[in-house]
């Protein structure tokens, strides 16, 4: 593979997020980072330039999202302490394939703890609902039916883009029979349900969590029928920028057709601009009081205590290095 | 056509068969037809026998309540009209086929002017520059919205794309013609905006005793996003959506229809796994809504019961009445 051809798959990549083409943020984020890897691999004396211009990229195309965000991060830091314990004439492929696999093989563990935590809290006679599409949600799930606990699940839609859909799939192929609603029937359905599990995109310094849309909505209908409601979401999503006061930003798209149905795009066209807007944002925000504990790779916490534990993973004397920074100085180890 | 010795007139067995069969269709609709009928069937009745007029009267009414089942504006519009006859006290057939004939009318002409008024009554809930939220599609919610417009103050209407069916767009498309900035949002995002919105309109399916609201899925959970945001939760309804059947005790059923509006049947094909739960309604605890806007004024949801007794001179009795007959009819079917 030559440079521009890497370049170019990594853009593609990005587009895919962007549209939230692909389900699931830790998904998201490993392709990206893969992607990444093969830019360091095969881009040379133009990666000063190129690599914080890539690094700023996926930060526009998903500025939401902590996952995308931390995986980079940590790769990046990754390939600066291999290359620096070899020197900067070390071996360029064998110091990238090297991190990516390690970060990889990180975000592995992370996720196995978390369902191995995760499923426990599972019951025999459970109704689990699940909003949207987390590959960590979907493991806990496979963990405790094969521990044999007995358990149905409600998949709820998730638009505009239903990853609910693709959810409710992926249980099906594990062979866990769902049953999918849409994003209005939540609380009918509530009344049945004895649990609430979803991913996170990011975690606030508060407790605060950024899911996908609709997720708070879920959470607010969980807590009046006093259903618990978790957060799957390993520690790197806790978002350090928020402790310095930034706001997670929550992007809103405009395009019609994520709403209106194709065969019924002709009804609202003539409005389009003249009087009808369409608009979707992508996440929302939910409060840390709805959130009965967040589950990590260190265990099932308070969404308040995610900070104190993310701290700790960050390294205790945890200077934070911002993502464009920390691509400046890769971009020149091998320029 | 022949009812306990007496002929029912062919024109009131075509309505009936309207109703039962949808080709009538929509809750005004089906109550003003319902009205219509009576009048058609006292005036059509020969003799002087005034006994005989109430009993047939009596025969007819239960006739054409029990067309439809689930439709509450159907028996409303019998009992509006039956109650006010009963109340005349008649001494004659003239009398009786004159009570059962002005009624009648009555209804049917306040019934038609009822979107207008509860438009009238709610525009004057929202105040200038307020920014509205709606869900599905209700020409009574529409009413006050555009109403308010006209009278400037109206700022922004969020409406909600409402799944499966896409009641949203109509809306949308309603209000744009009027000029009305709109913004189409999933029905995921309603408590992303609800921070930006001061007053929530939606419409009914139907109005239980105790104010329970019966409306398109989603409904419930705008009203809650709404409670915790403080925004305050109206319902456009007019009275003849108020259930009859629930001061005896008898829960809303609720439709739950086909999986294929959810996802396409080839979906449901490759995931023998996945089952699709379509339920059509949902319904919001009175406590949850502010008022409820009628055509007889803004009145508090549990009032309801209320309205059935004053205004359509509901009694246990017609309740208990139209409940078995419903419950023949829809055995001899």
């Amino acid at each position: 593979m030559a440079c521009p051809n890497a370049i170019e798959t990594y853009r593609r990549i990005l587009r895919e997020v962007s549209e939230a083409r692909i389900p699931g943020s830790t998904e998201a984020a490993l392709r990206l980072a893969h992607a990444l890897a093969e830019v360091l691999s095969y881009c040379g004396s133009d990666l000063p330039k190129l690599l914080p211009q890539l690094v700023s990229e996926a930060l526009q195309a998903r500025p939401g999202s902590q996952t995308v965000r931390s995986v980079l991060h940590l790769f990046l830091r990754r390939v600066l302490e291999l290359s620096s314990s070899h020197g900067a004439s070390g071996p360029r492929g064998e110091v990238v394939s090297r991190a990516i696999a390690e970060v990889s093989e990180y975000v592995e563990g992370v996720r196995e703890a978390i369902a191995e935590i995760g499923s426990r809290r599972l019951e025999a006679g459970d109704t689990v609902m699940t909003y949207s599409y987390s590959t960590t949600v979907l493991r806990i799930l496979e963990r405790a039916a094969k521990r044999g606990v007995d358990f149905e699940v409600y998949v709820v839609e998730s638009r505009p883009v239903a990853e609910g859909r693709l959810m409710a799939s992926a249980l099906g192929r594990l062979g866990l029979r769902s049953t999918l609603v849409v994003d209005s029937a939540v609380r009918y359905v509530m009344k049945r349900v004895s649990k609430v599990f979803v991913g996170a995109e990011a975690i606030a310094a508060n407790g605060a969590v950024v899911g996908k849309v609709g997720t708070s909505v879920v959470a607010l209908v969980a807590k009046e029928a006093r259903v618990r409601f978790y957060v799957a979401a390993g520690l790197y999503k806790f978002s350090p920028e928020t402790v310095f006061g930034d706001l997670v930003a929550i992007e809103e798209l405009e395009d019609p057709e994520l709403i209106v149905p194709r065969d019924r795009l002709g009804e609202v066209a003539p409005f389009l601009g003249r009087g009808i807007k369409t608009r979707t944002p992508l996440y929302d925000v939910t409060p840390p009081e709805y959130v009965d504990a967040v589950i990590t790779e260190r265990g099932l916490i308070a969404p308040q205590l995610v900070y104190y534990f993310a701290r700790e993973f960050l390294g205790v004397h945890y200077q934070y290095v911002g993502l464009e920074k920390l691509a400046e100085e890769v971009g020149r180890l091998w320029s | 056509m022949e009812l306990g010795g007496f002929k029912i007139p062919e024109e009131v067995v075509r309505i009936r068969e309207g109703i039962r069969t949808m080709r009538i269709r929509g809750a005004g609709n089906i109550a003003r037809n319902g009205a219509l009928a009576l009048a058609i069937a006292a005036e059509r009745f020969t003799g002087d026998d005034l006994g005989a007029f109430l009993r047939y009267m009596e025969l007819v009414a239960d006739y054409v309540r029990s067309a439809r089942p689930t439709a509450v504006s159907l028996p409303n519009a019998v009992s509006y009209v039956m109650s006010r006859l009963e109340r005349s006290k008649p001494t004659s057939v003239e009398d009786a086929r004159r009570a059962v004939v002005e009624a009648s009318r009555e209804f049917i002409e306040y019934s038609e002017n009822a979107v207008k008024l509860i438009g009238e009554l709610g525009a004057r809930r929202i105040e200038r520059g307020d920014v509205l939220m709606t869900h599905c599609h209700s020409s009574a919610a529409v009413s006050v919205i555009v109403t308010a417009f006209r009278q400037g103050k109206v700022e922004r209407v969020y409406v909600k794309e409402t799944r499966p069916a896409f009641q949203g767009i109509i809306t949308a498309r309603e209000l744009a013609k009027e000029g009305i900035e709109v913004v189409l949002i999933p029905d995921s995002a309603v408590r992303y905006y609800m921070k930006r919105v001061d007053k929530v309109v939606v419409g009914a399916d139907t109005v239980a005793a105790n104010g329970a609201v019966v409306n398109k899925i989603g409904t419930s959970v705008v009203a809650l996003v709404a409670k915790e945001a403080r925004v305050r939760f109206y319902v456009a309804s007019e009275t003849y959506k108020f259930s009859p059947y629930t001061i005896l005790g008898e829960l809303v059923p609720i439709e739950v229809r086909d999986p294929t509006e959810v996802v396409d049947p080839s979906w449901l094909a490759e995931n023998p796994n996945v089952r699709v739960f379509n339920p059509v309604f949902d319904v919001t605890p009175p406590e949850y809504v502010d008022a409820i806007i009628t055509e007889r004024g803004v009145i508090p949801p549990q009032l309801a019961a209320l309205i059935l007794i004053e205004q359509y001179g509901v009694r246990l009795l017609d309740a208990y009445v139209a409940h078995r007959s419903l419950e023949l009819h829809v055995d001899s079917e």
